[in-house]
């Protein structure tokens, strides 16, 4: 309780600095939405690790030349991003030149490439450093606390906000232009090239796209993090979508949802946490450290909750599939019993399941519930009874687990103490039309080779 | 040198050599990205050791062995997190190493920003991990990661076989009955606790060129791994101690670039001076394979241009020139292999003495290099006219020449069904990758015996730009 006001206080500090991160972040957040969705589909989400690092040294010397120009000026921007887009392009051609050698794998190059370039940005940050104000630390890790002070001469627009916004439009243009080479290139690389789309094209376009919007991100997010936006929410998407214009829309909205609960979070929740541990003097840790971490989060629900690939998704079908032989089991001891002519009391019901079929009595117990509530069987004076429905239930299962008996002993003559087992396993999984099928081919028998009778499917 | 200053240059240049080493099983086994991971999964446990360490034992936070701890346990959740994301089906390969990799990333920035603002918080020895300060370790940290790294080494020579068998051919590594997914493990983590040792060195961004550029330099000088692996181990080994030198001397430059521009640069030289897959070794070759074909070409020309005119004068029925495509293709293999060199019994001297006429085919630019080419191979000389003679070796080689060129054209014809014009023609293209062997092939292919003799050819041939014979 007494965190949850302190997050109130210190959200109640919000003002217009704050507006301003969250608008920045999130324009960058959406901007890497876009290439990062190709990026994830084409299982090339290290090119933007590449490229990021390989971003630097056009950075440091975009700086180095919109240094001399007068402060706040528009131009900067542009620099900024046509340098970015030079690195791309250079690392780009530079991997794939190094690939025509077929020495080396495209892994290796890019590894090569990248790590070099970014060592010469490293070296041309550190020789000059009394020339330009570019903290290392700054360009790689982001600082979106003091990107959004530096503003236009004399306005309170923060040149970045500017910058995010160019990436985005720029990123939705090129999306607009050559949505559909990027697209038929990224699902099927053959048939883009017979009708005419060069992949290597549809590459390099991918790589500066990335360049310039990890550019227009470093002073954001960083260079480094950049690489979290561009992977993390379209991966996200991926998971809860196949349609890929709803995933690049849903990749924006969790860009977004990050951006803005990223910074909420960083100003409000870890300070208190800390405190609360014994940690004083903490007042916000970094929005976009936060805001990556928030799509990370995502990422991880996702990862439990997606209807086809989500853990727990996964876990609630295993259970309805284990509810469902319950049921069936239960259904099937009833219609032996009835078949013999026997009443046994719900209790002794329970445990005789439960020893047939190795059932826990939780389940069978769930199982009677839900079978009652479907009206297959009814309560009535101490006894289960079995409905028309679910006389014809057990009825089939009972016809399964007979037939495929008689299957194993005739067709590949099991020996009896192998039959049972066998077939109280496969009798959840027979069909009606393999039922027939098996009763066709075992010449309609109507007796397993115990002598049992073998019910008619209805 | 000092000292301390010669132990910490000799811990780099281990530690670059076990880089060196670790760099080869990785690019083999194509897992080049995931020491990336590695590397930048680092980042968050260091800052948690320097956390952790700061709250529990301030005096000793943001020691050497803290960080290596920290960043070890850090490298070791990633690698797993990336095996285990690999199982779900949209992310599987190079789409699930960027989570982990950004993932950790930004909760390493969240560390580093609390790092900050703790108040006994000196982040200073956090800053040498990032970019790489080999000068800023002190004697103890050297001989820790120094010994560890060697440790690794020792097992990896020890495993060598193992470890070469499941790089190279895992499905037989399984049929042999080796652990294999212990051997991977092991494998990975050794590469992980290289990645992590050097850190301090190269800065946790660069760690992945020291790991890959060694590497993949040995790969232009050898296909042969006994060669790869020491080449690999010594460039790794020279770049770390020639970076670590130079940013001694520079004050500005942080190690970790000069060491990966180090190794860049050897890997730049390997590339065009490699003598296995150098690009200059690559161009030489090509040139004087170009040369040697344009030889042929020449030899080849000048021996059908006399073979044409002379049959002509000798005995004009017999002439090649004489007998029309209709015909040729009505004779038996037996019937024009019978005719085998009806000429053969001409003086060679004739031949010697015939000025060579050079062929409008080859280009000029090449000309007067083939003919230099020609002469110092003792194929053409020159007479003290000034006119340009066939030599006796020149007439012999010619002969090979000419003789594989017809046997792989009739082979063409006879057991690929090719037209008469088109087998001339890929003749042409064909014959000069054959060796000694094929062509012995040929010959119990087509059964031809014919000792030195050469068969006639199964095209006509015309002699076009040579003059009247005169004998």
């Amino acid at each position: 309780m007494e965190l949850l006001t302190q997050i109130l206080q210190a959200l109640s500090t919000w003002c217009l600095i704050d507006t301003w991160m969250v608008v920045m972040a999130a324009l960058v957040a959406m901007a890497c939405a876009i290439p990062g969705s190709f990026l994830v589909l084409r299982r090339q989400s290290l090119l933007a690790d590449g490229v990021s690092h390989a971003a630097l040294p056009g950075v440091v010397v975009a700086f180095l030349l919109s240094g001399l120009l007068p402060a706040g000026s528009g131009w900067s921007v542009v620099i900024l991003l046509a340098g970015a887009a030079v690195s791309g392009i250079l690392a780009s051609v530079l991997i794939e030149q190094l690939q025509k050698l077929r020495t080396i794998h495209a892994d290796t190059a890019l590894g090569i490439v990248f790590t070099t370039l970014f060592a010469v940005g490293l070296l041309l940050l550190r020789t000059l450093a009394d020339r330009i104000h570019l903290d290392p630390a700054c360009i790689v890790f982001g600082n979106l606390e003091v990107a959004v002070v530096e503003t236009f001469a004399g306005t309170s627009l923060p040149i970045g906000v500017v910058v995010a916004l160019v990436t985005l439009v720029l990123n939705l243009t090129c999306l607009s232009l050559f949505y559909k080479e990027l697209l038929i290139s990224t699902f099927d690389t053959v048939f883009a090239e017979s009708i005419g789309i060069a992949a290597s094209r549809v590459q390099l376009l991918l790589a500066v796209l990335v360049a310039v919007t990890i550019v227009g991100a470093f002073q954001t997010v960083g260079s480094l993090l950049v690489l979290g936006m561009l992977v993390i929410p379209p991966a996200t998407a991926r998971l809860l979508t196949y349609h890929f214009p709803s995933m690049i829309l849903l990749s924006m909205g969790i860009g977004l949802f990050s951006a803005v609960m990223g910074h909420v979070l960083a100003i409000s929740l870890v300070g208190p946490l800390l405190a609360s541990i014994g940690v004083d003097g903490i007042e916000a840790v970094s929005t976009s450290g936060m805001m990556v971490l928030v799509a990370s989060g995502c990422l991880l629900l996702a990862l439990l909750l997606s209807p086809e690939y989500g853990a727990l998704s996964r876990l609630g079908q295993q259970m309805r599939t284990q509810m469902r032989i319950a049921e069936e089991d239960l259904l099937a001891v009833l219609y032996r019993l009835e078949e013999a002519g026997r009443q046994v009391s719900t209790k002794d019901l329970a445990s005789l399941v439960a020893e047939s079929t190795g059932q826990p009595a939780w389940r069978i117990w769930a199982a009677s519930r839900q079978l009652i509530r479907r009206g297959a069987m009814s309560y009535e004076d101490q006894h289960y009874v079995l409905t028309e429905i679910g006389r014809q239930g057990g009825r089939q299962i009972v016809r399964a687990h007979r037939l495929w008996e008689t299957f194993l002993a005739q067709r590949l003559g099991l020996r009896p103490e192998q039959w049972h087992d066998n077939a109280s396993r496969a009798e959840h999984y027979i069909s009606s039309e393999l039922r027939h099928e098996l009763s066709n081919d075992l010449m309609r028998p109507d007796q397993d080779p115990q002598g049992r009778q073998i019910p008619p499917e209805s | 040198m000092s000292y301390n200053a010669l132990l910490v240059l000799s811990g780099t240049m281990l530690l670059g050599a076990s880089c060196g080493l670790m760099g080869v099983f990785l690019t083999l086994r194509r897992q080049v990205l995931l020491s990336d991971v590695i590397s930048h999964a680092a980042l968050p446990g260091v800052a948690m050791a320097f956390l952790l360490g700061l709250w529990l034992a301030p005096e000793k936070a943001g020691t050497l062995p803290w960080l290596v701890g920290g960043s070890m346990f850090a490298s070791g959740v990633a690698v797993l997190i990336c095996f285990a994301l690999q199982q779900v089906k949209p992310l599987w390969g190079e789409a699930a190493f960027g989570i982990p990799l950004g993932g950790f990333l930004a909760l390493g920035v969240v560390f580093f920003s609390i790092i900050q603002q703790v108040p006994s918080g000196n982040a200073a020895g956090l800053e040498g991990l990032l970019f790489g300060r080999a000068a800023a370790l002190s004697s103890t940290d050297v001989l820790l990661l120094g010994g560890l790294a060697g440790i690794v080494v020792i097992v990896c020579l020890l495993l060598r076989k193992e470890l070469l068998l499941i790089a190279f051919d895992r499905e037989f590594a399984i049929a042999q009955g080796l652990p294999v997914a212990l051997l991977d493990m092991l494998l990975t983590g050794m590469t992980a606790a290289i990645c992590v040792l050097a850190l301090p060195m190269v800065g946790f961004l660069l760690v992945v060129a020291l790991m890959v550029t060694p590497a993949a330099a040995a790969r232009f000088w050898s296909d042969r791994l006994g060669l790869m692996i020491p080449v690999s181990v010594m460039l790794g080994m020279v770049s770390a101690g020639l970076g670590t030198l130079i940013s001694g001397q520079l004050e500005y430059v942080p190690t970790g670039p000069a060491i990966v521009l180090c190794a860049t640069m050897f890997f730049a030289i390997s590339v065009c001076f490699g003598w296995s897959h150098g690009v200059v070794y690559q161009w030489w070759s090509r040139r004087l394979l170009k040369q040697e074909q344009l030889l042929d070409d020449l030899l080849r020309s000048t021996y059908e241009e006399f073979e044409a005119a002379t049959a002509k004068l000798h005995s004009p029925t017999m002439a090649p020139a004489e007998t029309g495509q209709q015909d040729l293709n009505q004779q038996s293999l037996d019937k024009r292999l019978s005719g085998v060199h009806p000429w053969a019994g001409a003086p060679e001297e004739f031949w010697l003495h015939q000025e060579v006429c050079f062929p409008k085919s080859i280009p000029t630019k090449d000309l007067s290099l083939l003919k230099q080419n020609a002469v110092n191979r003792g194929c053409l000389r020159i007479d003290s006219a000034g006119q340009w003679r066939m030599t006796e070796l020149g007439w012999q080689k010619a002969k090979a020449v000419v003789l594989r060129h017809r046997l792989l054209e009739l082979y063409l014809i006879e057991h690929a069904e090719f037209p008469p014009a088109q087998g001339d023609r890929t003749a042409d293209l064909l014959e000069h990758a054959l060796g000694p062997h094929t062509v012995d092939e040929l010959k119990i292919l087509l059964r031809i015996d014919f000792g030195q003799g050469v068969i006639r050819s199964p095209h006509p041939l015309e002699a076009t730009s040579i003059r009247e014979v005169s004998p």
